[in-house]
């Protein structure tokens, strides 16, 4: 068999199947088709299985597969956007941005902003004014690191901020926080799994409207006018879509690093490409199956040590990383 | 009608004006050479022309169209453009590269028809490049990738097209390459094809006519080739 972006594509949609009913079969009830089935269309909450299946493992699997798309697409999105293969929604700050408000959102005491709406608006809010001020900020610097430096110092500032904010935090609401900001996918109930559903598919559904400017971005902004698209028309879109993805995840799953940078490196590696239809499909596969097979180590850990989210996907994309910056800087 | 750009009384600048064009018509089937000195605004002509910086006052028109009616879809089917230098994107394959030329004719995805891919080959077997399609733009030449630049300019089939100096980066045996694969794109499809250029010499050899910026009373003038005086070259201050 020829490989082809069509192969690989199938490839990895195979492997993701896989992966996810692994995924979705790790602990003590064993897999059955029927039982997920009526967990989730037929629900009764007095047969514990049921149970299990529909707030705990159907939930983690799906968002496992939602984050690792998202950020992964997000990270497409930036590194395009701003021509650096180094970009990614954690080392740009904008994660930071909606660890921030979801912070002062927790921690604040009011009941409204305590809620999924309320975090998830705030997370959402904090993602893209922090985008914004990663855009403002690259019209002055021309360097990519530069670029990076500041999206750098854009988190420690925050985190900083956000360190001080726990010191006056009552001992309860500091735990939740503490818990969120380790990153995990156990945090998410069947119930909310509906709103996250809906923004991710509108998230996805405005991709469609990118993929040509983006790949004419490669050229740079002047080259795409020329060829008839006018990129200062997208570039919210472009800022606004990342954002969403990078901020939905982050209310959901705490803020996840390292996915949004390696992956759409990996993905390009694999496809040598630079047509984005096959980068942000290939990306999101990639994504999401590396999210799993990380999400897959903790839960094969567990009995022995309880390793946060964060530890695993800085273990593997640290690496990954520094190969980047000894290839291309 | 041979016309495809009229000028009247344009005045080419952004904050200040650089020169006027009292009256010029660009034609079909010529090769332009744009001459004049550093900073004496060949860029801004070529980025006014494009729509990407304004032009301070009177008229251009495009294929008998107001400049400031055409839509930058339709400005991509009449004008296009080729920078001095390609720099190559890691992964972007000849091929992909040149078929990024028919961006206006695709549908929101980007998506590339048959025809689109037939058009491409077929310039590229024009250009006697087809060794060119699977490599990596990141890794070739800088004269592999200004052909590759002009092979693009062509997919884009438009009626006119603009190059600024495309070959200040290229060794003699590349520019006599480029400047005479520009005089036979401009006979065989009957466009309109302006560069800008220093080098004189070969601009003599292979282009029909010449604009030249006039530093000493700031005005765009158009001298057929064989008109051109060495003595009228020095007068003007080039």
């Amino acid at each position: 068999m020829k490989i082809t972006h069509r192969n690989i594509i199938l490839f990895l949609t195979v492997c993701l199947v896989f992966l996810s009913f692994l995924h979705l079969n790790n602990g003590k009830i064993n897999f059955d088709f029927g039982l997920i089935f009526k967990s989730i269309f037929n629900f009764n909450d007095s047969i514990q299985q049921e149970i299990i299946f529909r707030e705990i493992r159907f939930p983690r699997t799906i968002i496992a597969i939602f984050a690792g798309t998202g950020l992964s697409i997000a990270g497409v999105l930036l590194q395009t956007f701003f021509n650096n293969p180094l970009a990614g929604p954690s080392v740009l700050g904008i994660t930071s941005g909606s660890s921030l408000f979801v912070a002062l959102s927790v921690l604040s005491g009011f009941e409204l902003f305590s809620t999924d709406l309320g975090i998830t608006f705030s997370a959402l809010f904090g993602a893209f004014t922090f985008s914004l001020l990663i855009l403002l900020f690259s019209y002055f610097v021309k360097s990519a690191v530069s670029l990076l430096l500041i999206g750098m110092m854009l988190a420690s500032f925050t985190s900083a901020i956000i360190q001080i904010l726990q010191l006056t935090t009552p001992a309860n609401q500091l735990k939740v926080f503490t818990l969120w900001g380790f990153g995990s996918l156990q945090q998410i109930s069947f119930n909310q799994l509906f709103f996250v559903s809906i923004v991710f598919l509108l998230g996805i559904s405005l991709l469609t409207i990118l993929i040509k400017p983006l790949n004419l971005l490669v050229l740079g902004e002047k080259q795409a006018q020329i060829l008839g698209i006018n990129i200062s028309n997208f570039k919210f879109v472009i800022i606004g879509v990342s954002s969403l993805f990078a901020g939905l995840i982050t209310a959901y799953c705490g803020p996840i690093s390292f996915i949004g940078l390696a992956v759409p490196n990996i993905c390009k590696q694999l496809f040598k490409t630079q047509n984005h239809l096959i980068l942000i499909l290939g990306s999101a596969l990639i994504g999401a199956l590396l999210l799993l097979i990380c999400d897959l180590i903790i839960m094969y850990l567990e009995p022995i040590m309880l390793i946060p989210l964060n530890g695993i996907t800085a273990l593997i994309g640290s690496p990954i990383v520094v190969w980047i910056i000894l290839k291309k800087f | 009608m041979k016309e495809l750009i009229t000028f009247e009384n344009t005045e080419i600048g952004f904050k200040e004006t650089l020169f006027t064009i009292p009256k010029l018509n660009l034609e079909r089937g010529k090769l332009y050479s744009l001459i004049g000195k550093n900073a004496a605004g060949k860029s801004t002509f070529f980025q006014s022309l494009l729509g990407i910086i304004p032009f301070k006052s009177g008229k251009i028109n495009i294929n008998q169209l107001e400049m400031s009616s055409i839509s930058a879809l339709e400005k991509a089917k009449l004008i296009a453009f080729v920078a001095s230098k390609f720099d190559g994107v890691q992964h972007l394959s000849g091929l992909e590269y040149v078929l990024l030329g028919r961006s206006p004719y695709t549908n929101f995805l980007g998506k590339t028809s048959e025809n689109d891919l037939e058009i491409v080959k077929s310039i590229f077997q024009n250009f006697q490049i087809t060794h060119l399609e699977q490599k990596e733009t990141l890794k070739m030449s800088d004269g592999e990738r200004q052909i590759l630049s002009i092979a693009k300019a062509l997919a884009q089939e438009s009626k006119v097209i603009l190059l600024d100096e495309p070959s200040a980066f290229l060794d003699y045996s590349n520019r006599i390459k480029v400047l005479s694969l520009l005089k036979q794109i401009a006979f065989e499809k009957d466009i309109c094809i302006v560069q800008s250029s220093h080098d004189l010499e070969i601009c003599l050899e292979y282009s029909t006519d010449f604009l030249i910026i006039n530093s000493k009373n700031s005005e765009l003038i158009l001298t057929e080739n064989s008109n051109l005086k060495k003595e009228f070259l020095i007068q003007i201050g080039f």
